[in-house]
């Protein structure tokens, strides 16, 4: 994370003298970002975990020394909403570990197990499976974000044809999802 | 619950922005375990990194623009990567990221902890009141009456530093409380009006209850400014406002019809983008005006 603002290095010269309102300020610049990494690790709970963590940061702080501020209050959210995870569900699998070079291939692994696991993803791959093939190749043309006229082409059909056909596909994804999730 | 990435824009050049305001999201995991479900399996994805090669360090500094349909077609394919990707904007990201988490956190996005629901086809998740979709149909069916008590309260109210006070019916713009405050200079007041249009672009309503709830609170908006007292302008400025603020509630009248209508070749991102130009060039009109 790149280096503070002057706004943001008051503040943390704030924080460092007790002023907690500072220190408010000073993680609410890093809120969203905080939800995004809280999200994903228990998506339940993140209003719950972003308070702990700030509670978690204030109390840590005098263990702040002067490295990005942003990377070092993510890591305590991160490690906080973990520990919690594991009190929660002992055999968690939805621990992420801190991103890096060497074990990026581990983390998209681990993603596309938690992805694969979710209940979005299992009613949505049911749904598809009810779509003939040409359906299903039509509508993951809307994602390729190729030249309708040249699938179209490669399906035997005029672009219109294949543009209502991929609408009324999605409509049927659409119902089939509202009766697997309801 | 609606599909999340059926909402995604037709148009390429709207696919950017829709995807950047996905990736400042917590629930960017929920559209992409949709869009991991509609992929063609069996394609392994490289790190972002290695598949976008030089092109990583620009979307880092200047977000999605420097990329081409071949580039977001891959990420879309391999929706993963937009995972690694928000990780590492969350982590790496430069001032512009940063901009677009904060302006992200300050809209009312649905709070992120409690699960949606599914009604009639449509993800309801938890809202402010004003935007709740279930009221949707009460407000398209009470609009106008909502419109007249709302005009007739504020004209029992006397004259203060913020007429609409706490009659004021919409989180946003012109509607939201304190919106008009009378003790400005003009400028402040032209200026302080255009930045309320703006805040139309707080949000990317993606299905037709929420753009039809946005577009209400958009032309209660345009109410709550024709009867306000405007002090702080002249006359001349008084009189442009009204004629002009007519004209733009016609507009969202005319949207607002459009949405209703449901027909689908009239789609929603459409609509939305008739929409933003619009919100866009009333706050111009707005900021011109101060130098009128």
């Amino acid at each position: 994370m790149s280096t503070a603002s002057s706004g943001e290095s008051e503040l943390i010269r704030r924080c460092q003298s007790g002023d907690k309102e500072a220190f408010t300020r000073l993680c609410d610049l890093y809120e969203r970002q905080l939800q995004c990494v809280l999200y994903r690790i228990d998506s339940t709970c993140v209003d719950d975990l972003v308070q702990e963590t700030k509670l978690r940061a204030w109390e840590r702080f005098s263990q702040f020394h002067g490295e990005a501020f942003g990377s070092w209050y993510l890591r305590v959210g991160r490690n906080q909403a973990i520990s919690l995870g594991r009190k929660k569900r002992p055999k968690s699998t939805a621990e992420l570990p801190e991103p890096s070079e060497g074990n990026r291939q581990g983390i998209l692994s681990m993603l596309v197990r938690k992805l694969e696991e979710s209940e979005k993803y299992q009613a949505l791959a049911d749904c598809l499976d009810q779509l003939n093939e040409k359906d299903r190749t039509i509508v993951r043309g809307k994602f390729e974000l190729g030249d309708d006229r040249v699938l179209g082409e490669r399906l035997g059909m005029a672009t219109d044809t294949l543009q209502r056909r991929r609408y009324k596909a999605l409509g049927q994804l659409r119902d089939c999802m509202k009766r697997k999730m309801s | 619950m609606t599909l999340l990435c059926a909402e995604m824009p037709e148009q390429l050049d709207q696919v950017k922005p829709w995807l950047e305001r996905w990736l400042v999201r917590p629930e960017l995991f929920d559209l992409v375990a949709e869009l991991h479900a509609l992929r063609q399996p069996g394609r392994t994805p490289a790190s972002v990194s290695e598949s976008l090669g030089e092109q990583w360090g620009k979307v880092l500094r200047q977000g999605l623009a420097p990329l081409g349909s071949k580039e977001l077609g891959m990420l879309l394919t391999n929706p993963v990567l937009l995972l690694e990707m928000q990780e590492l904007i969350v982590e790496q990201g430069g001032d512009y990221w940063r901009r677009m988490f904060r302006e992200s956190a300050t809209t009312d996005d649905p709070p992120i902890a409690m699960q949606t629901e599914i009604v009639d086809g449509e993800r309801l998740v938890p809202l402010k009141w004003h935007r709740r979709p279930i009221l949707v149909g009460l407000i398209s069916a009470v609009s106008v009456a909502s419109i007249l008590v709302a005009v007739y309260v504020l004209h029992l109210r006397p004259a203060g530093n913020q007429p609409q006070g706490e009659v004021a019916a919409a989180g946003w713009g012109w509607a939201k409380p304190g919106a008009l405050p009378q003790d400005l200079s003009r400028s402040e007041y032209l200026q302080r009006l255009g930045a309320d249009a703006d805040e139309w672009h707080k949000k990317i309503p993606n299905t037709r209850a929420l753009l039809a709830t946005r577009l209400h609170e958009f032309r209660l908006g345009c109410t709550t400014l024709l009867i306000s007292e405007n002090r702080p302008l002249t006359a001349a400025d008084k009189e442009w406002l009204l004629r002009r603020c007519r004209e733009w509630a016609n507009a969202i009248d005319q949207l607002l019809a459009r949405v209703e209508a449901s027909n689908p070749a009239d789609p929603i991102e459409r609509i939305r983008a008739d929409a933003d130009r619009n919100a866009k060039e009333i706050a111009a009109e707005l900021r011109k005006r101060v130098n009128a």
